[in-house]
């Protein structure tokens, strides 16, 4: 990636290494990641379970607990401003729900059990929402935009909703909520998490149209955490690929699909099931446990083609492409 | 055919009645608003429900959010109280039950959270929370309790170390894994598993659904199976209902449904499936109309305000009923006749290629034969 490129991407994280320390060991969550998302691009960020998608996402926004966890390298930018310098109270007042939004994986514990739906929505607007670029505040205007919010990500009786508390709630509606919740401040940088887990396809479908839609109005940029290859199809621009705290490959999505590179990426995306293919092929193994993980490359166990140099030599990046990253011993 | 295949290792076993039955379910909630939280309206989440589950038998229950899955799950275990309508358990309505047997039954019902934090206390460890129902419900000592939990975490992809976490250090995938392994460990006989495989990768899916089919052949389980994947409903359930806004709009053998889906619901999910194409736009085609809400439901059919066949004086007039159209076939839709079968969505929802995990890992994911006795 050449030098303007880099600097028009309005997240840029670069070599970060993120470290648990627990009492089974130190947990390498996180080793060299390097990403970065243009403005009002969508970033997909896709692995297997347990893989360090949601700890990159919130090492971003700051919410990881030290301790147990230590960003041990790495830089994090947010267009001018290194985020990794920012105090806590500067992340909290400055960037994260306002600048930067979370739409997390988890969509019981994110609210608020003992208030509404309807304050909680209410909260962002007036503690977020003032700064945000230079809108006017007109009264009355807040309860419109909340209820237009609702409608868009097609939730029944939008006035309804907010008078109900968490619990009252379905799963997929729950889910709903924190979209528009993240949508609402207008950010400029929305990490959605697994955004439609809960979601059956009719309205995963529309969800999904409405995070294009709403990228296109505001301009904001999405890292987009899924596990499923037609969600990617469907909504991303580029897609980086993650294997054990690693990138493995990151490629605009076509030319991923088209002709991925890394053993890995190649194993993944033929578990992917269609309608042409009538099975799947399941990744043997497992991932390995985050502990005392080879030096190497972490998926030597379970590569196919793997070299002897992988064993005990960290992959560089190779460019097979202009715009295509790839970190694997084969093609370096 | 696999489904074929399953069925018909029970087929020999002919139930005299189900073993689990549920018969007009309702469950209201009340609906507050104002100043005073005053009690406006009832929200009908579900909304007359009756389904026939047979042992041994997966029965998938798909629909839109909101539609009332996880409070039919909920209910038929017990965390809710039914509005109206009764559930019976091998033949026992389960409302007229003393506590003492009501316990032992339902220890066999169990039901699988689809937020899989709500299931853990957050000060314990995974080894704990795991251990706690097997130390309240059995007599087993500690280390066989153990030996059994180390199986099945084993089984469902994950190690003893994950034992030692608490749930904040584990990703989403994990939790959800350990939260079916708890439920497991406790040797159910029905499982209701509300959206059992959300938010892990294909990888991952797979080894779970090859683990509850084993299960399910090595101890005869049954599954209710709470989803909104169709490709994992096909896989997974000789039958399947579809429900919207409370109630079974169409239910039958999964191959029947989804080969020939009689109600426009069910087509409308069906199209409504992502494809692996990127760049070429996804199907659009999709259910228009206001979204449906349990407050206020439309005159006669439900889905009349959304159906594209919608018919004036015949939809708005009255309320479908469930009405056979095949065998064990039956939909709630005046116009079902009109609806002809589409190959098109069948080549859609495609297969997962189950088998081929199969015949690869072999033996090796069953869970100890011990657990038998
Ligand atoms: N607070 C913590 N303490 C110790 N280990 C942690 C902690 N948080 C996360 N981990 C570990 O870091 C790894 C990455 O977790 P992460 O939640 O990012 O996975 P993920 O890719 O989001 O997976 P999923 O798709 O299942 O959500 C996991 O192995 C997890 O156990
Ligand atoms: N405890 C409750 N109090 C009030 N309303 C509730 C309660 N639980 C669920 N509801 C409402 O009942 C309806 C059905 O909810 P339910 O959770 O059963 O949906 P679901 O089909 O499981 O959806 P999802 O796929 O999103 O999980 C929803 O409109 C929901 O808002
Ligand atoms: S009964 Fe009428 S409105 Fe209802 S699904 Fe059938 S055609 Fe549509
Ligand atoms: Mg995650
Ligand atoms: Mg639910």
């Amino acid at each position: 990636m050449n030098r303007t490129a880099e600097e028009s991407h309005l997240l840029r994280i670069k070599n970060l290494a993120l470290e648990f320390h627990t009492e089974r060991g130190v947990v390498q969550a996180l080793d060299g990641v390097n990403l970065a998302v243009a403005k009002g691009e969508v970033l997909g960020l896709v692995g297997e379970s347990g893989c360090g998608k949601t700890v990159t996402g919130r090492s971003v926004l700051g919410l990881i607990p030290c301790p147990p966890g230590r960003i041990v390298r790495g830089e994090i930018w947010l267009d001018q401003e290194n985020l990794m310098t920012l105090s806590q109270e500067n992340l909290r007042s400055r960037v994260r729900g306002s600048r930067i939004t979370l739409v997390p994986q988890d969509t019981l514990g994110p609210l608020n059990p003992v208030h509404t739906v309807g304050t909680q929505m209410g909260d962002i607007l007036k503690y977020k929402g003032r700064s945000r670029n230079g809108r006017p505040n007109r009264p009355g205007s807040d309860h419109q935009e909340i209820l237009d919010l609702l409608r868009a990500v097609h939730l029944p009786d939008p006035d309804k909703i907010l008078a109900k508390y968490p619990a009252e709630l379905s799963g997929g509606q729950r889910q709903r909520i924190l979209i528009a919740m993240a949508f609402l401040p207008r950010p400029e940088l929305i990490i959605a998490d697994e955004p439609t887990t809960a979601l059956d396809v009719t309205v995963q479908a529309q969800i999904l149209k409405i995070f294009r839609d709403l990228v296109a109005r505001d301009g904001c940029s999405v890292l987009f955490i899924t596990h499923d290859m037609g969600v990617v199809a469907a909504i991303c621009d580029r897609v980086s690929v993650m294997y054990a705290g690693q990138i493995a490959e990151t490629a605009p999505v076509r030319k991923l699909f088209e002709s991925p590179r890394h053993p890995y990426t190649v194993k993944l995306l033929d578990s992917v099931p269609s309608p042409e293919k009538k099975e799947i092929s399941q990744i043997p193994g497992t991932v390995p446990t985050l502990i005392n993980i080879n030096k190497g490359c972490r998926f030597y166990d379970r590569c196919p083609q793997r070299l002897d140099r992988c064993r005990d030599h960290k992959p560089g990046l190779t460019q097979a492409d202009e715009d295509h990253a790839v970190f694997c011993h084969l093609f370096g | 055919m696999r489904i074929t295949r399953f069925s018909a290792i029970f087929l020999d076993e002919a139930m005299t009645s189900p073993l689990l039955e549920i018969r007009a379910l309702k469950r209201y909630f009340p609906v507050r608003s104002g100043l005073l939280h005053r009690i406006t309206g009832l929200l009908r989440a579900v909304d007359g429900v009756s389904l026939e589950v047979n042992a041994g038998e997966v029965i998938g229950i798909v629909g839109e959010s909101g539609c009332g899955k996880t409070t039919l799950g909920k209910t038929v275990q017990g965390i809710y109280r039914p509005t109206a309508g009764e559930i019976f358990l091998e033949g026992k309505p389960l409302s007229r039950l003393p506590a003492k047997d009501l316990r032992r039954l339902g220890l066999s019902l169990q039901y699988v959270h689809q937020d899989p934090l709500a299931s853990f206390d957050p000060w314990w460890p995974m080894a704990r929370s795991l251990d706690e129902p097997l130390r309240a419900h059995t007599d087993l000592p500690w280390s066989e309790r153990m030996e059994r939990v180390v199986r099945i975490v084993k089984a469902v992809g994950l190690d003893t170390e994950h034992l030692e976490c608490f749930p904040h250090e584990l990703s989403g995938g994990q939790l959800r894994r350990l939260t079916l392994a708890r439920v497991l460990a406790l040797n159910p006989r029905v499982l209701i598993l509300d959206e059992p495989t959300a938010s892990l990768d294909v990888s991952v899916q797979a080894r779970i659904l090859k683990l509850l089919s084993d299960l399910r052949s090595e101890f005869k389980l049954t599954y209710v199976f709470i989803s909104h994947d169709l490709r994992i409903v096909r896989i997974m359930c000789d039958r399947v209902a579809v429900m919207y806004l409370g109630k079974v709009v169409e239910i039958g053998p999964t191959e029947a449904v989804l080969r020939d889906p009689r109600h426009p619901y069910t087509r409308a999910l069906l199209a409504a499936i992502p494809r692996l194409s990127p760049g070429e736009p996804q199907d659009e085609n999709l259910l228009e109309g206001e979204p449906p809400s349990p407050l206020f439901l439309p005159q006669g059919c439900r889905f009349s305000s959304r159906c594209p066949l919608f018919q004036e004086g015949l939809c708005n007039a009255s309320e479908p009923a469930l009405s056979p159209i095949g065998p064990g076939h039956e939909a709630a839709c005046f116009r079902s006749a009109e609806l002809s079968t589409s190959e098109e969505t069948v080549a859609r929802v495609g297969g997962f290629g189950l088998e081929k995990a199969e015949k690869r890992e072999g033996s090796k994911m069953r869970i100890g034969e011990s657990d038998a006795s």
